[in-house]
Parts: structure tokens; C-alpha cells; sequence
């Protein structure tokens, strides 16, 4: 059944194999999806409703069979033949629920309007239908890693670029340990103070941190123009490498700008609410718990460890090819492009895939700082579940053995292996880049 | 403009940009935590916020936050009004800890010098003034300079029984 505009509306959700004769019976089990057909020769098979398969076949007296009744835990069935005889049958289904259909693939469940792919694997009442859909967690998985990427990717880059080739090395020595402490924080720390800090403040202040990213550009600028007139005006001299730190301060006074503008930036041109606005222009609603605030987190926990592989790449690069490329006219930006960048191409890439590595795995930020909903939507807006933070979840109601015991035990491996291809790939790449970079 | 571009002195400062925001985020966390631990050790004052409609609130303020004019219906020009949230404690009495009042609904907002917080083992903090102290129903101090000099050997010698239950 589904339901329809008109109420509720029968369907056709599974078609099964078809028996040899006609059906005389059909015993239905009292907790889980399996069920029971006999027909008129005595064929009995054994048939589980959302994976859509025949467990087993069956064969007794080969009679008529009038009834069939099957034991409470699916364990057994007595099966009444025509010439008035019972027989005793012994059961042990396994675990009739997962398939590589059922896993991966779509399924149209109880009371759904189509087939989806729905991870729900417990539920309150005997006669539940368990949804083992993996595809759900696999999706928040990469939603998670993406976001988390996104943002850590570029500052990453930039600051380990700034660091290693632009920046006075008097400030380099005490920056790149500053950078480093990001790693030593705890994961649960961070997802301690993104799940009960940061989520509900980010709740009331997104306008002005939408804000803070069209400001810090033009804050960036104002920094450029004063680097330029202060020593004009004031006969100071600034030496080349010490940008970071009037970046420093122009950026939290720009951040600080960006709050105190958000209430009215929401005001006058998000009408007053920005999460109804955000309903009504692009019908996305707004989730305390999502990717924005993950990603963010996550920073914590993936941009150390670029910034550092990253800034070691880049810090290798032999003096005699910057030192080449500056004499022979190139400034300090196309040196730093052309020269120190693809020389050290293989050691950023690595660092980026690294960085990809933990994204994937990390587990207590994302269990912490998103509303663990399996839900299959890439908006920023809302939650996800990733395989790593489904097994915390998930592990200690599992049954020992159970299917769901199980079906999470793949889900682990699963995550192996998709580390694992993607590290091989990235070790491929990087070899490839080695070889070309070699020679210099 | 174009020069700067040209020259790439722009992108370097772009690439500051990305190292300024990891700072800023390292050392906003070790801020926020720093702060927050220090809110334990100063706690702050308790404030008696008489409002518009002459009730009283005695508590201590907790967090404020803006609250833009959609959500507040009967205002009609896009004004942005301050919210606080005061922590009045005795749930014994009120059956809440917290109470929302908006800015413009206060009238003043003064801090009683003898105004006392108690941690309580159950129903959470009291917030109050201390009219008198009776013990065993029989000694009595009602004065102010009566109260001041007795409280102290009190809670110490309270405090002295249960570290001895322990």
C-alpha cells in the first residue's frame, strides 16, 4: 500500500518466482519479513518480502497441503497435507534481508511511494521492515569529506604557500607550530564545541558569517592599501613577509563587521528570515545540525595536516631554482607559480589525500556536529550519516551476530576499501608527478 | 590595481589570507575555550531588572541575542531589538531556571549589592536576599550586619559536615 491523493492505494511493490501449482496456503511470520507458500503438490518455499527472494525450498510428503503455520520466530513450520498428516519442518532462515539488492540498490518498502534507497535499521514495533540501504551513508560520507574539503582545501594551500615561500622566516617559526596545535586538539573536543557551540550560534549569526566571506576580500584590500600608504605617511618600513600580521587584525575587524551587518543584512534583503527565505527561494530548510557547520569543524581536523605535508613540499623545493628563477627577472609571485609549485606537485598532492584520508574517516566530529540522518541530499543546509559514524552509532544496539552486526561489519569494510582504492590511486598519481619532477 | 596584479603582489596576499584564517581559527578556538572557563570562575553579578509592567526579575543575565523585527509581529518598522535570557533559578518556586525578557520591556536594570546565589544540591540555584536566619527556630538574626557576620561561619560549617559524610 502507498498513499495516494485519493488515500491509501494498493500496489504491485514485489513480484516473486512463481511455484508449480496453485497456491493453497500462505502463513505469514509474526516478526520480520519472511513468509511461507505451499501449494496443491506439496512444494513448499520459503520467501522474504524486501529482499524480493526464495529462501528455501522445501520438500515433504508431496500431498495437497491445506494449511501451514509458521512458528513465531521463524525458526519452524507444521505443514497439514490433505490426507490429514502433520509435518514438522525446521527452519533457520539466516539472514534473509540482505542482498547486494537490498544493500545497494533501490527497494520499494512498506508504505513508501516508490523504491528508494533508506537506511532505517531498527524500529519500535515486532513486525518492522528493516532498510539496510548502504547507498544513504556512502553519500553522506562523500557529502561530508566534500564539504569538509572544500573549505579546508584552499586555506590549506594558501597558508602553507604563504608560509613556506612569502613569509619573514622570523614569524614562520612561530606560525608553523601555532598551525600544528589545530592537530593536537581531540576529535571529540571539536565535535564537542561544534555540536553545542557552534551549531545553534551558527543557527542565529548565518547571514553575517555569509558576510564575512564577501568581506574579508575587500578587508584583504584595505590591507594592500594600507601596507602601501602607512610607510608613506609615517616614514615606518615595512619588511616584505610581515602581510600575516596586518591581515590578522583587518580580518577580525572585518569578521566583526560582518556580524554586526548580518541582523540587517537579514532584514533588508532577506526579508526578515533568511531560513524562510531560504524555504520559499530555493524550498532547502535549514537543519541546526549540518554540512556547514561539519565542514567547518572538520577544518580543524584536515587543514594541520595539508598545511604541514604541504609546507614541507613546498619548503624543499632547492634553493638554486627559486634563487634562478629570481635572477633572472620573475617576481616573487610567478617564482612561487612556476617554479616552486609543480617542484613540489607530488609532495601537495599527497598532502591533499592525506587530508582526504582522515576527512573520510573521521567519525566523532561528524557523529557530534551532524543530526546522524541518513538522508540522500546534498544541500548545505541539513545533516548527513557517514559509514564511520553509522558503526559508532549503530554498534552497541546491534545485536552480537544479528544481521545488523553484520551489515555494519561490511560497512567497515567498505570503508577499507574505498580508502584504499582511492590511496592507491593517489600513490599512482604521485609517483607519475615524481617521475616528471625528478630530473630538476 | 593592475599593476598589482601584474606583479602577483595581490595573490601573495591572498595566500596570507589562507594562513591569516587558520590562525584565526586556532586562536579563536583556544579564546572560546579560555573564555567560557573563565565565565566559572567570574561568575556574573546578579541583576533585579524591574520591567515595563512593574514585575521584577532577579537573576543573573546570561546571554543576549538580537532578534530581528519578522519575528516580533506587532512592531512594524524593521528595527533589530536585543533579547536577554536571565537565569532565575528557584525551581522549586517557579518551575523553570530561565525567562526571556526583551530589551524593550525593561525599565531599569539595577544589581542589589545583598543579593545572594546558592547552589543547591536539588532544584539548582536559589537567587534571593537573606531577610533572616533562624537556627533551630530560635536564634534569629535579622539585621544586615547580623547576617554578613554569621553567613560565612555557617556555609564553612556546613561545608565542614559533608566533607565529613564523604
Amino acid at each position: 500500500m502507498k498513499r495516494s491523493e485519493y488515500g491509501w492505494q494498493l500496489v504491485i511493490p514485489h513480484t516473486f518466482d512463481k511455484l508449480e501449482n496453485e497456491i493453497t496456503s500462505v502463513s505469514v511470520s509474526q516478526r520480520g519479513k519472511t513468509f511461507i507458500v505451499g501449494d496443491k503438490e506439496g512444494n513448499i518455499e520459503l520467501k522474504h518480502l524486501t529482499s524480493n527472494r526464495t529462501i528455501a525450498k522445501l520438500s515433504g510428503r508431496q500431498k495437497k497441503i491445506i494449511d501451514i503455520i509458521f512458528a513465531p520466530k521463524a525458526d519452524g513450520a507444521l505443514v497439514l497435507y490433505s490426507d490429514g498428516i502433520i509435518e514438522r519442518f525446521t527452519i533457520d532462515p539466516g539472514h534473509p534481508e540482505v542482498t547486494l539488492h537490498t544493500i545497494f540498490g533501490k527497494v520499494w518498502y512498506e508504505g513508501y511511494a516508490k523504491p528508494e534507497f533508506v537506511w532505517q535499521s531498527t524500529g519500535g514495533s515486532d513486525d518492522f521492515e528493516p532498510k539496510l540501504s548502504l547507498i544513504p551513508l556512502i553519500a553522506g560520507t562523500f557529502k561530508g569529506t566534500f564539504y569538509a574539503l572544500l573549505f579546508a582545501i584552499p586555506i590549506a594551500l594558501l597558508g602553507a604557500l604563504y608560509t613556506s615561500v612569502f613569509v619573514h622566516p622570523k614569524i614562520k617559526k612561530v606560525i608553523k607550530p601555532t598551525v600544528e596545535i589545530m592537530a593536537a586538539l581531540p576529535s571529540v573536543v571539536i565535535g564537542f564545541l561544534a555540536g553545542l557551540w557552534l551549531a545553534p550560534m551558527l543557527e542565529r549569526i548565518l547571514p553575517g558569517v555569509i558576510l564575512i566571506f564577501v568581506i574579508s576580500p575587500f578587508t584583504m584590500l584595505l590591507g594592500v592599501y594600507l601596507w602601501r600608504k602607512i610607510p608613506k605617511l609615517f616614514g615606518v618600513k615595512f619588511k616584505q613577509g610581515y602581510e600575516v600580521l596586518v591581515l590578522v587584525p583587518l580580518l577580525i575587524l572585518g569578521g566583526q563587521i560582518a556580524l554586526w551587518l548580518g541582523p540587517y543584512f537579514e532584514t533588508y534583503v532577506l526579508s526578515g528570515d533568511y531560513r524562510a527565505w531560504l524555504l520559499n527561494y530555493f524550498n532547502e530548510s535549514y537543519d541546526q545540525r549540518n554540512a556547514i557547520v561539519v565542514g567547518f569543524a572538520m577544518g580543524f581536523a584536515v587543514i594541520p595536516i595539508i598545511f604541514t605535508i604541504c609546507e614541507d613540499a613546498l619548503s624543499s623545493v632547492p634553493k638554486h631554482l627559486t634563487s634562478g628563477s629570481l635572477a633572472l627577472g620573475a617576481n616573487r609571485w610567478q617564482t612561487a607559480v612556476r617554479v616552486v609549485l609543480p617542484t613540489a606537485s607530488p609532495g601537495i598532492f599527497s598532502a591533499i589525500m592525506i587530508g582526504f584520508g582522515r576527512a573520510i574517516g573521521e567519525t566523532m566530529i561528524v557523529l557530534m556536529a551532524t543530526g546522524n540522518t541518513p538522508i540522500m541530499d546534498f544541500s548545505p543546509f541539513n545533516g548527513f550519516r557517514t559509514l564511520s559514524a553509522n558503526i559508532a552509532v549503530e554498534i552497541p544496539e546491534a545485536p552480537y551476530h544479528g544481521t545488523l552486526y553484520r551489515v555494519l561489519f561490511l560497512s567497515a569494510a567498505l570503508l577499507f576499501i574505498l580508502t584504499f582504492i582511492i590511496n592507491t590511486i593517489a600513490e599512482i598519481v604521485r609517483q607519475r608527478l615524481r617521475k616528471k619532477y625528478m630530473d630538476i | 590595481m593592475k599593476e598589482l596584479i601584474k606583479k602577483g603582489e595581490l595573490f601573495i596576499w591572498l595566500t596570507g589570507l589562507g594562513l591569516g584564517v587558520s590562525i584565526i581559527m586556532i586562536a579563536g578556538l583556544l579564546f572560546l575555550v579560555f573564555i567560557n572557563s573563565t565565565d566559572f570562575y567570574y561568575p556574573s553579578a546578579i541583576a533585579k531588572i524591574k520591567k515595563e509592567d512593574n514585575s521584577y526579575l532577579l537573576g543573573q543575565i546570561f546571554q543576549t541575542e538580537d532578534v530581528p523585527q519578522a519575528s516580533l509581529p506587532d512592531s512594524l518598522k524593521p528595527t533589530i531589538y536585543s533579547r536577554n535570557q536571565i537565569k532565575i533559578g528557584n525551581r522549586d518556586i517557579y518551575g523553570f531556571d530561565f525567562a526571556w525578557v526583551d530589551e524593550r520591556e525593561i525599565d531599569s536594570i539595577t544589581y542589589p549589592k545583598n543579593a545572594i546565589a546558592i547552589e543547591r544540591t536539588e532544584y539548582g540555584n536559589f537567587y534571593g536576599f537573606l531577610e533572616s536566619i533562624k537556627i533551630d527556630g530560635e536564634r534569629k538574626y535579622s539585621s544586615n550586619e547580623e547576617i554578613e557576620s554569621i553567613i560565612h561561619s555557617i556555609v564553612s560549617e556546613v561545608s565542614g559536615i559533608r566533607e565529613k559524610d564523604k
